[in-house]
């Protein structure tokens, strides 16, 4: 070993720098966590809720009956997305304010777009990354997959029609009859799901058209293609 | 600052530095459970952000 040098005078310079220092890497830390900790933890969250949850209200009330007075943030359904991995389940929540619906509950309704099975458009968003990113893969969504929505009415099949990636300014997207939809026409049951684009970005928007193909009640149950997933 | 911290460590180097890294994880732990879950929630909202 080498001799022992004296050690260093602390000098107040020297503190502020490292100080610095921590601080950057504490921000650095701070995105890791955002992006490979906390992501992964909300979407097990958020899948874990959606499988135990069941939208039906004890009283078994007509979803007509209460969706006029939904308070933001309150569940009002579920979301089957096969496509998005084999079980993928999230709870759907009124609005879409961050703080209460998008970062907690995971995908939320278009406060003013219709309910779901309704004439117009049953409009929805979630987040593209971060989150539990309910919708990462949005993108992949293609001709014939088929997407549920369950309420307390029953269950809603929707089937994929287009995809587009629209400016964020462009909200005639999510209008009843929307004009980027080619194909749509007044009387038509659409929904549509929006998300961030590209990843980890909030310059455009990815928007998927989907179009009602079978409506069941809660007496009927799950349409058979998705019941077949469930039991699975 | 941090050299400070060095040499008020007891034991030789092997000690210290098996104790810096101890110290480490801890503060990486209060970190990811306790600090950055309340930062994420205190976040102002951008209505324009859905990403």
């Amino acid at each position: 070993m080498g001799k022992r040098t004296a050690p260093k005078r602390i000098t107040a310079l020297s503190v502020i720098g490292e100080l610095l220092i921590t601080a950057g890497v504490v921000l650095l830390l701070y995105v890791g966590w955002q992006v490979y900790i906390n992501d992964p933890v909300v979407a097990n969250r958020q899948q874990i809720q959606a499988v135990r949850v069941q939208p039906t209200t004890p009283e078994q009330k007509q979803f007509s009956q209460i969706s006029k007075n939904l308070k933001q943030g309150k569940v009002f359904g579920k979301l089957y997305v096969p496509r998005f991995g084999g079980n993928y389940q999230r709870l759907i929540g009124q609005g879409t304010i961050q703080a209460i619906t998008l970062n907690k509950i995971g995908p939320g309704h278009y406060i003013g777009s219709e309910w779901p099975g309704e004439v117009g458009n049953f409009a929805i968003a979630a987040h593209r990354t971060s989150h539990g990113a309910p919708f990462n893969k949005l993108d992949t969504l293609t001709t014939g997959d088929l997407v549920y929505v369950e309420t307390n009415d029953g269950w809603f099949t929707y089937e994929y029609r287009r995809t587009k990636i629209v400016d964020p300014s462009d909200i005639d997207v999510i209008s009843q009859v929307p004009k980027e939809f080619e194909g749509a026409i007044q009387g038509g049951r659409y929904m549509t799901m929006t998300s961030c684009h590209p990843k980890w970005s909030n310059k455009q928007r990815i928007v998927v058209w989907l179009e009602l193909k079978e409506q069941r009640t809660r007496l009927q149950g799950p349409p058979d293609s998705l019941a077949s997933r469930l039991d699975e | 600052m941090y050299s400070l911290l060095y040499r008020i460590l007891p034991g030789g180097k092997v000690t210290k530095v098996l104790l810096l890294i101890a110290l480490a994880a801890a503060v990486l732990a209060l970190l990811f459970f306790l600090v950055f879950p309340i930062v994420d929630s205190l976040i102002p909202e951008d209505p324009s952000i859905n990403g």
